[in-house]
């Protein structure tokens, strides 16, 4: 890159770690189920973002999140595919998340512990399409898939999900009341 | 779906976002375009677990633990630095040579390579080489071990790990139970059996709140043959099943599923013996297709599955060897990319280890029969087999699709391999390099001097961020609900950035009232505006503490104090009071909820089944009976319906068999009754003064739905609410109540829970002449704390 295309890229670069940064860390999260994991791969997904900015400009793709998303998936699956990975337990309680600084409603809570805790290929399509705010096709790139079988397949994990949630997920608030 | 989901993921992950450090040190990784050193991740700390050194045994013989233990651990604490020097390295690795201790060539000569060495990484490579590759499957002992070695480096690190203690089941027992309950499940595998299964363990102890410190197993039975399943368990200490999972469906289910099932097991056992996919061999390949093919997979329903059903991987007679294949690539690779060929093959100069730096993988599909190579996963090439001629070179870059490495490129699609940047080559030392940058600026308009005197004070940086956190986690648990209110308020300011008006956690002035005194006063209203506990049960409960900023006014201050029933790791509120800081503790809001295990009851005639009832008076009904309090047509109704005990017992156990409504949602009849012949439990002198009834409304008084209505339309002039349609979401918990705090002798009172959270959250509560209608009084604090 030259002098001005490196600024260029370093500007747009910013610009996206404030727009899409914690939409990225949290689908990092989701994937890695580690903080620490999550925030090198979040620098990761940047650096290499940055890397290939040249080729971005040729190709200018249809969504600048989707082309992040897609660099943060592939990084996730080699970092998801390393040894130590394997060798820890990724199961989340809700006492594992990082503390929330916004109220959670119980409700979704239960939702985001189930999604957590579905088979893998149903979470990373609910993730991608629901929260990357990917189109299909992007999913299915980013997935190795064809659009067609993300499609299916997000069918499959809105069902899959429903079944869930309804088959007692939900924790039930104990009642109260002013004097009761 | 979309809104909810979104929702989900935000609101749980809300502590999980870019902080001013880590966006700097993402930008100066890129103006330098260098990656920082990554330090060993936090979970392997807390992977690392529990049991006692086995010091007799070190003591005999003299393994890579000991090396640590003895040189290691000595050398690592005589200076601040992460990093050995070289020469602390080659006094490390001389002193292990010289008692028969010698890591692995390619390692040595790794470590040598870097100059200087990171403390823990060469302390793990010693441990590793007398425990094994992965330190999951070492003993918890073992684990423990390495974890305070760690912990002596980084005093600040918060290590969850523990020992079994007396009266815990060991490992051993651990694992037989295990492997009972697998067994007992479905005539499971025998998960014991080391050819068939490698198990990774940890024991944790981890401190969930002040009063509840879980201490947990969690297994993973990680089997070694394709055909078993793969099992992952929790337990407790003491052994109990806390949790199972495993894949034997999806091992049955469809084709689809199974051949991700295949991919998964054939990713996690080779990759556990080469690490990468690029170091399979050709058997390993070509059974994988085998099986794939087996399942009559559709095509274009999994890309990998179809990749590797499109190649076949045994080169035939004929070919050129792997050796000329790397050689040829080598060659090319350097001509086209200007890299040299003794660097590309010089294996024990690159950032990968030997093993995995230089790769080759024949392919064949589409007629191409050709050898992919790749090196250092920066440099691909494709070789004809039968010709030796380089076909095709690239830089592989991160935006590619990362199985090119071993899938020829006519089969992955243009854009899948479109991107071509170089990775990186060197380290940096990140913490060296930045300084500390704080969390927040002052801004005197949202808070005053003394609150931002008292987060200055804690020193809260992107340096001590994690030690300041750590210790919380350590002495107050996870939870920063029940952190002193002082590190609450810094919690919320390290993620948050509130304006004018926000209501969000502070710190009292000096002249506000005190934690103490709020804490005693918040107890004696509770005491006083409760007939259901006794004192000294109220005496018992734990408090938890907050203070808000803005809560009901913009500058107030409140205590919002609530009281709350330990049981392990159940914990219920009993209690909750708010307090103005600023005017002397005045209270603002209570609420008492009768759900606590009550202490102790009246002196009057107890229940035989030992539930709570009303003091009784010699009659056998209430003492409180007939009390002007209520208006005649109200005891002529309970004369004549509810006027003996056994009248009560009756109509309680039928509202118990056909009534599944929250206690909230009783009926005004079922919540006088209940509140004349169960609640009445005080002295007839505190009952004379302080006297009050659930009542029901009789003729000029105002209707139900009238008080509903009013008490909504008060909500909306308070601006909690916007409309009237708006009500349908929550349901209403009336209650009307004779009571001499008002000037009349009824009033409607109500809150409006929110069906969207189960009525776990309110709305608000609005009081209500019983007659006239007239608003008393509007509260809108947060519902059920």
């Amino acid at each position: 890159m030259t002098g001005v295309q490196s600024l260029v890229a370093q500007r747009r670069v910013e610009e996206w770690l404030t727009l899409y940064g914690d939409r990225v860390l949290r689908v990092c999260f989701v994937w890695l189920r580690d903080v620490q994991l999550a925030e090198d791969a979040l620098q990761e997904t940047f650096l290499k973002a940055w890397q290939a900015m040249p080729r971005y400009e040729q190709r200018r793709p249809d969504s600048d999140i989707a082309w992040l998303m897609r660099i943060a998936v592939n990084t996730c699956k080699d970092m998801r595919r390393g040894a130590w990975f394997k060798h820890i337990d990724r199961r989340l309680t809700p006492e594992d998340l990082p503390p929330a600084l916004m109220a959670v409603e119980e409700n979704d809570r239960t939702l985001f512990l189930t999604v957590m805790d579905m088979p893998r290929k149903y979470r990373d399509i609910l993730l991608l399409y629901f929260y990357a705010g990917m189109t299909l096709r992007e999913c299915g790139q980013a997935l190795g898939v064809q659009a067609s079988t993300a499609h299916r397949r997000l069918q499959q994990a809105q069902d899959h999900l429903k079944t869930q949630l309804e088959e007692g997920g939900v924790t039930r608030a104990q009642p109260y009341s002013a004097r009761y | 779906m979309h809104n909810r989901i979104q929702r989900a993921i935000d609101s749980n992950l809300s502590g999980l976002y870019v902080t001013p450090g880590s966006r700097a040190r993402i930008l100066s990784s890129i103006q330098g375009g260098q990656p920082m050193k990554k330090k060993l991740s936090l979970a392997l700390a807390t992977a690392l677990s529990a049991l006692l050194v086995t010091a007799a045994l070190a003591a005999v013989i003299l393994g890579g633990k000991d090396i640590v233990d003895q040189k290691i651990s000595p050398m690592a604490q005589n200076s601040a630095s992460q990093r050995f020097t070289k020469e602390e390295v080659e006094d490390i690795l001389a002193f292990a040579q010289k008692h028969g201790i010698q890591l692995d060539d390619n390692a040595v000569r790794r470590i040598r390579d870097q100059g200087s060495y990171f403390k823990e990484e060469l302390a793990l490579l010693f441990a590793k080489e007398q425990l094994g590759f992965y330190p999951g499957t070492w003993d918890v002992a073992d684990q423990y071990w390495y974890a305070q070695f760690w912990q002596q480096l980084h005093p600040d690190l918060l290590v969850e790990s523990a020992v079994p203690q007396e009266g815990e089941l060991t490992q051993d027992e651990i694992e037989q139970r295990a492997a009972q309950y697998i067994k007992g499940q479905y005539g499971g595998p025998d998960v014991l059996d080391k050819a068939r299964y490698r198990i990774s363990r940890s024991f944790t102890e981890v401190k969930q709140t002040p009063w509840y410190t879980q201490r947990q197993w969690a297994m993973w039975f990680e089997p070694l043959t394709v055909d078993d399943p793969s099992i992952h368990m929790e337990l407790s200490a003491q052994g109990d099943i806390e949790g199972y999972r495993d894949d034997r469906e999806e091992m049955q289910g469809t084709p689809e599923q199974r051949a991700q099932l295949l991919l998964d097991r054939f990713h996690s056992l080779y990759g556990n013996i080469y690490g990468s996919q690029d170091a399979w061999s050709a058997q390993n390949w070509q059974d994988l297709h085998n099986r794939l093919k087996a399942l009559g997979l559709t095509p274009g329903t999994n890309r990998e599955a179809d990749y590797i059903l499109a190649q076949n991987y045994t080169a035939p007679a004929g070919m050129i060897t792997r050796e000329q294949a790397v050689d040829a690539a080598a060659g090319t690779v350097s001509a086209a990319h200007g890299v040299s060929k003794e660097k590309l093959l010089d294996t024990t100069q690159g950032k990968y280890p030997p093993e995995t730096a230089v790769h080759a993988i024949y392919l064949e599909a589409q007629g191409q029969q050709r050898w992919k190579v790749s090196f250092a996963w920066d440099y691909l090439a494709e070789v004809d087999a039968k010709t030796g001629q380089v076909v095709l070179t690239d830089v592989f870059s991160p935006g590619n699709d990362h199985r090119r490495r071993y899938v020829l490129d006519i089969l992955i699609p243009q854009e899948r391999r479109a991107f071509a940047t170089k990775v990186p080559q060197q380290e940096m030392d990140i913490e060296a390099t930045y300084p500390p940058q704080p969390y927040f600026t002052e801004d005197l308009s949202i808070a005053r001097p003394g609150y931002w005197q008292q987060m200055r004070d804690i020193g809260l940086n992107t340096h001590t961020a994690d030690a300041i956190y750590n210790k919380l986690y350590k002495e107050y648990g996870h939870d920063p609900t029940y952190w002193p209110i002082v590190y609450q308020a810094m919690h919320y300011l390290r993620y948050n950035k509130p304006a004018l008006g926000d209501v969000f956690p502070g710190v009292p002035e000096a002249t506000d009232i005190q934690q103490d005194a709020a804490l005693q006063l918040a107890r004696d209203e509770v005491k006083s505006a409760t007939n259901i506990y006794s004192d000294a049960y109220i005496d018992s409960l734990e408090p938890v503490i907050q203070f808000t900023f803005n809560l009901y006014t913009i500058g107030s201050r409140t205590w919002q104090i609530r009281f709350v029933e330990v049981d392990g790791r159940d914990i219920r509120e009993i209690a909750r009071v708010d307090l103005d800081a600023i005017e002397d503790g005045k209270c603002k809001f209570i609420r008492v909820t009768p759900t606590g295990r009550a202490q102790e009851v009246s002196d009057g005639i107890l229940p035989a089944d030992g539930e709570i009832w009303s003091t009784m008076g010699t009659d056998g009904r209430p003492l409180v009976w007939r009390n002007p309090i209520a208006p005649e047509h109200y005891w002529a109704f309970m004369e004549k319906h509810y006027n003996t005990r056994e009248d009560v017992e009756k109509a309680l156990a039928n509202w118990q068999k056909k009534d599944r409504n929250p206690a909230a949602f009783y009926s005004l009849e079922q919540k006088a009754v209940i509140s004349l012949w169960r609640h009445q439990d005080q002295s007839e002198d505190w009952m004379r003064e302080h006297i009050e009834l659930n009542g029901i409304p009789g003729e000029g008084d105002l209707t139900e739905q009238q008080a509903e209505e009013r008490a909504w339309d008060a909500l909306i002039k308070a601006g909690v609410a916007h409309s009237r349609a708006e009500s349908e979401a929550t349901r209403a918990n009336c209650n009307f109540i004779y009571t001499n705090r008002y000037n009349g002798q009824s009033i409607w009172q109500i809150e409006f829970l929110d069906e969207r959270t189960d009525y776990s959250t309110s709305f608000g509560l609005v009081k209500l002449d019983g007659q006239t209608g007239e608003v008393l009084e509007v509260v809108t604090g947060p519902g059920n704390g």
